[in-house]
């Protein structure tokens, strides 16, 4: 029942925030001086079209009476018209989400497991070998340009040892399935065809582990001074003076007192990892929300860059939001 | 002697640190008697604490260990393994020294108390012997308690909480290590008798780690008192008390406040010019979650006048601290009025307040939280003379003579505050409070986070500061022993009220309040009578 | 407290972390590597050889040349100019804006602290690379322009970092003692707030450094950063990434690895300072 309060009193401080990112997005391609109706037409349209364009966008209203129209439209569901393609942007999100959705899924779960195991097993041999390699490795991962990094896996898996598919997207063209869900590893094991799991994991494998390598760096770091931190701990020394076993120590002290954190810092690497993707979709020409945004953005198509901020911007907001809410879910002190 | 339970032989603990090696003990040879309760004593930084952390294997990371320590033949120092978990709590009963830190946060009382159980004498009916460690700790309503949180205890609470846990597996001997720290005076008391109880049945030891001399003194068969890492003196805690042979044990000694020294000027100036009036004075702080916060002071009326010296005693939480900022308008009143020479303090704004500051100054508890670590001596003290002295050669001059007021030699203009010990750094803020020649000087607990020793020396400066008479002193104190010798005028307040206000030996010999007669039985003493 | 201080600066190097010297170590080759690109080889930043195009490393183009026929050691060295240069310029930027902000919403307190953090918040809403991909998109590729971005979207942390630090010194005494010996408000925050509340700035901003580099290089590797005929690591690397499929590895990978080790470098420094402060 507390936990209900909290979740209803967070739900509440989210709506101010969500109101100020689609007011921020409204304004982001205001930022640019000029008439914003010149950016949305065509450059060969005549001032007849531009006047009638103007109308038609609403764009000859008051800016509040304009915002408003911009979020009634948003509550429905409509995100506007891409300048450049004319298509309503809620069908390519539609279709595009769910693609970046499996790739950045799989590379947090993927991340989650790497940092916990190896940020614990360091905190466990603090300063010796393999505490200092994971550091080091941390450094390096936090180093690595992940753009950089996919095509140096590719060089090495695909063009030299020849091992992973050809980086040209999701699945390979024998193998295509209808689709139901849009997630490719779901669709295929619907269809029953095991081969077209299989190679859709194949074309997985690399963005995947692109992505989780650079993001776990930070991680791993984290998980690791927590884990230090606890194990440095009155409570965890005090647990040990008393003379509790090692297993006890681990779970019931140890991992529970670090993986209380978790969830804020898997939130925010989320930011890290929605930014990522949208090079790594590049580098391996997958067809997500990422691809779809770079073009809009390459071309300046704005409908689509706002929406493209707007969305992955309240992605973030709701992400954090359930890593309070499991954090508090975890945590007895949070229950006030 | 009778056999020795617990027997230390020359213990060495060294400590790399990145400043070099820290010898935390430098050769300890000790002993307890079953049954016996001894304490050990010391200053900070003297290497009391290492003692306990070497009995259970839980030494700082790098730190080396040399010499023996058996428990009734067991070779402490050779355990490893599960013979070394088994000897921990099950042998060696640690008692943290702050128990809401070591307490985890995130299990029950009652899990962590089943944790142990299940650690070394497994069996049914945990749930039943988790209520009854709490009950034996004297925990009421120890069925309920089990379900809490640490978060949910009391301060007094969880170091029973505590106690309960670290005696969980029934070990032969209970160390506690500096039990009462941030505890009330009188829960101080309670918790040394629960810990020294302990020894009394049976052939358990209890060894009591503290700084608190007149603590221990009640409660301990046996004292050995460590400076710097040496033992420089151990013995039955009468004889030691009264024949102290090292002259450190002597100045720990000293350094007790006697109640019974009086202030050895006659409050006669009763004449000097009002300073300062508080009128119905009433600090509400802003609720946090909703619901309304009783006040942190109400219905607070008093004079201040030149030459007075007033003592506001109570004990933590009971108001004194914010009746300082109060009268120094560091915090706006929420109700009454503060007037100070003919201005309404109260209702003033920051740059009007910041006029009057050449007027009133503050000596803070904490000497180093005081100072700005990142100035000088010389720039921390000519802070407040900025105000009124703005020719630099002057106002060097006057740092240089409020330096030797307060007895620090002029060289040390140029340290920062880690350079200087505690007693050095209070000094340092004296003289910035009495730099610009104030009228009003508050000073809040100025010595209670110093060494003993150096306490003394500290409130002997005040002392002579306060018998000039050409200023209005203001000395917030949970002790009502260090005012007697420095005060004319005693307040005392309570639950954020002033329950009594008199002359200072009026107060001693004829308590009205029964607040200021438990403030009075609770202030420390040497018990040499007790065994 | 007179040392001697001919020996003070050696004492304070050896004391030092030893990620520290190397991380510095690194950056500062990087960078007089770009400076002194000239003198160190003959091939200009854009100058084409017309006889090379897509050769591989060899004793006249060491990392070889492009497919323009740009001689890739000669743009590494000079990217390290452009690149290292814009972060500095970046993080300046992101250090003293956020530093303004966040010292005057921890002063301020109140309403004036609740609006500006909830503002902060709806900045924050947004990842920075999509932010940095989006305003360098509206605001359009140039070298000021870049500055700006990368500076602007990361000046919230230390906004944040500086008012929390400044939200727990006012707490401290030795503030409240400032405040009873008279200091002004202009003197509470420059003279005795700042400077205690600068201390993790210090750390982060290496570590920034590395991510403004990142940061810059990513939206160059997209298009929308550095144009093309400049010599920039992430151009370099996005342009290099096609001749990949024709095993010619060289074109990408130089730039990359410059790249990289440039932001191990300032992670290297970040990593020591943080070890140093952990220890105290």
């Amino acid at each position: 029942m507390l936990v209900a309060a909290f979740i209803a009193k967070r739900l509440a401080l989210l709506i101010p925030v969500l109101i100020g990112v689609s007011i921020a997005s409204f304004f982001l391609i205001r930022l640019i001086p000029g008439d914003p109706v010149l950016l949305i037409v065509p450059e060969t349209a005549t001032d007849a079209d531009i006047a009638a364009a103007r109308e038609r966008l609403g764009l000859d209203q008051p800016i509040p009476v304009q915002y408003l129209r911009y979020l009634g439209g948003l509550l429905q569901g409509d995100f506007g018209t891409s300048i450049t393609t004319n298509r309503p942007i809620a069908t390519d999100l539609a279709q595009r989400l769910p693609m970046t959705l499996e790739l950045i899924t799989f590379a947090m779960l993927l991340a989650l497991a790497v940092s916990v195991a190896l940020g614990v097993y360091a905190a466990r041999r603090l300063n010796r070998l393999p505490d200092m390699l994971t550091r080091i490795g941390a450094i390096v991962g936090n180093s690595l340009p992940e753009f950089w990094l996919g095509i140096m896996l590719i060089l090495l898996f695909y063009q030299i040892l020849g091992i992973a598919p050809a980086p040209t997207g999701r699945i390979g063209s024998d193998f295509a399935v209808p689709t139901v869900t849009g997630l490719i590893t779901v669709d295929t094991l619907l269809a029953g065809r095991w081969d077209s799991f299989v190679n859709a994991l194949s074309h997985l494998a690399l963005p995947v582990v692109t992505l989780a390598i650079v993001i776990s760096a930070p991680m791993i770091r984290s998980v690791r001074a927590s884990a230090i931190e606890v194990m440095q701990s009155d409570s965890y020394r005090c647990a040990a003076a008393h003379g509790l076993p090692e297993r006890k120590l681990v779970n019931g002290y140890l991992m529970r007192q670090t993986l209380g954190r978790l969830p804020a810092l898997a939130a925010l690497v989320f930011g890290n990892l929605i930014g990522g993707s949208v090079l790594i979709e590049f580098v391996f020409s997958w067809q997500g929300l990422g691809q779809w945004a770079l073009r809009g953005l390459q071309v300046r198509d704005y409908p689509v860059i706002q929406t493209f901020v707007l969305v992955t911007a309240t992605a973030y907001v709701l992400v954090f939001l359930i890593a309070d809410i499991v954090q508090a879910i975890l945590d007895p002190r949070v229950r006030i | 002697m009778s056999a020795a339970l617990l027997d230390i032989r020359d213990l060495k603990v060294s400590i790399p640190t990145p400043q070099g090696i820290v010898e935390a003990l430098r050769g300890v040879s000790l002993h307890v008697a079953p049954g016996e309760v001894l304490g050990v004593v010391g200053e900070s930084g003297g290497g009391k604490s290492m003692i306990a952390r070497t009995l259970t294997h839980l030494l700082p990371y790098r730190a080396q260990a040399s010499g023996s320590a058996t428990l009734s033949g067991t070779d402490i120092m050779a355990l490893q393994g599960e013979a070394l978990r088994q000897f921990r709590g099950g042998e060696v009963g640690l008692c943290f020294q702050s128990p809401r830190a070591a307490l985890n946060p995130v299990r029950t009382v009652g899990d962590q108390l089943v944790d142990r159980f299940r650690a070394h004498a497994p069996g049914d009916g945990l749930k039943r012997r988790a209520i009854a460690a709490l009950a034996a700790v004297g925990l009421r309503a120890p069925e309920t308690l089990i379900e809490y949180f640490p978060h949910q205890l009391s301060g007094g609470m969880a170091q029973r909480v505590m106690i309960a846990l670290s005696l969980s597996c029934n070990p032969r001997l209970l160390v506690a290590d500096e039990p009462t720290t941030g505890l009330d005076v009188t829960l101080t008391g309670e918790i040394l008798d629960l810990i020294a109880a302990q020894a009394r049945d049976g052939d358990r030891a209890v060894m009591i780690i503290s700084h608190d001399l007149a603590a221990l003194t009640k409660v301990c068969d046996r004292l050995v008192v460590m400076e710097k890492g040496l033992i420089v003196e151990t013995g039955a805690t009468r004889q030691l008390i009264t024949a102290p042979q090292s002259p450190y044990t002597r100045r720990l000694i000293a350094a007790v406040p006697d109640v019974t020294t009086r202030r050895t000027t006659s409050p006669e100036s009763r004449d000097g010019e009002t300073v300062m009036t508080l009128r119905d004075v009433e600090v509400r702080y802003p609720a946090r979650f909703g619901g309304k916060p009783p006040p942190a002071l109400t219905g607070v009326n008093l004079d201040i006048r030149t030459g007075d010296t007033i003592a506001v005693v109570g004990e933590s939480g009971s108001g004194k601290s914010t009746l300082s900022r109060a009268i120094m308008g560091l915090l706006r009143p929420t109700g009454g009025e503060i007037r100070f020479r003919g201005h309404t303090l109260s209702a003033m704004r920051f740059n009007q307040r910041r006029g009057l500051r050449r007027y009133m100054q503050m000596v803070f508890q904490d000497p180093f939280d005081a100072l700005n670590p990142r100035m000088t001596v010389e720039d921390i003290v000519s802070d407040p003379l900025r105000l009124t002295e703005p020719d630099a050669a002057r106002r060097s001059a006057a740092i240089d003579r409020v330096l030797v007021e307060v007895g620090l030699d002029p060289s040390y203009r140029t340290r920062r505050p880690h350079e200087l010990s505690g007693g050095q750094a209070q000094r340092v803020g004296l003289a910035r409070a009495l730099s610009i020649d104030p009228e009003l000087v508050v000073l809040d607990e100025p010595a209670s986070a110093l060494d003993v020793t150096v306490q003394a020396q500290l409130l002997d400066l005040i002392r002579r500061l306060t018998e000039r008479r050409d200023r209005a002193y203001v000395m917030v104190s949970h002790d009502l022993a260090t005012v007697r010798a420095l005060c004319d005028r005693i307040v005392v307040i309570d639950a954020g009220r002033i329950v009594e206000q008199g002359a200072t030996e009026d107060i001693f010999t004829n308590p009205s309040s029964p607040k200021t007669r438990a403030l009075l039985d609770a202030a420390p003493r040497l018990h040499v009578d007790a065994r | 407290m007179s040392q001697t201080p001919l020996l003070a600066p050696t004492r304070r190097i050896a004391r030092m972390e030893p990620a520290v010297v190397v991380g510095s170590a690194i950056v500062l080759l990087v960078l007089a590597a770009g400076i002194a690109a000239p003198w160190i080889t003959r091939w200009g930043s854009t100058q084409i050889d017309p006889l090379h195009f897509l050769q591989g490393p060899s004793a006249t183009h060491w990392f070889g040349t492009d497919g323009n026929g740009m001689d890739i050691f000669a743009r590494v060295l000079y990217a390290a100019r452009i690149d290292i240069g814009i972060a500095l310029a970046a993080v300046a930027l992101s250090v003293v804006l956020g530093t303004a902000i966040g010292l005057m919403l921890g002063y301020a307190g109140g309403w004036v602290d609740d609006i500006g953090m909830r503002g902060l918040d709806i900045v924050q809403a947004f990842p920075v690379f999509i932010l940095a991909l989006a305003i360098a998109a509206i605001l359009g590729a140039s070298l000021p322009n870049l500055i700006l971005t990368i500076g602007l979207i990361n000046a919230p942390p230390y906004a944040r970092l500086i008012r929390a630090e400044v939200v727990a010194l006012r707490h401290r005494t030795f503030i409240e003692a400032a405040e009873c010996a008279g200091n002004s408000h202009r003197s509470l925050m420059l003279r005795h707030l700042l400077p205690n509340a600068l201390t993790p700035i210090l750390v982060i901003a290496p570590l920034n450094c590395g991510w403004a580099i990142l940061t810059l290089a990513g939206l160059s590797f997209v298009g929308l950063g550095i144009p093309v005929p400049e010599a920039e690591w992430g151009a370099m690397i996005s342009a290099g990434a096609a001749d990949m499929v024709g095993g010619r590895w060289w074109t990408a990978t130089f730039p990359g690895l410059a790249l990289f080790i440039t932001v191990l470098g300032f992670n290297l420094i970040g990593e020591g300072l943080q070890q140093r402060q952990a220890k105290r």
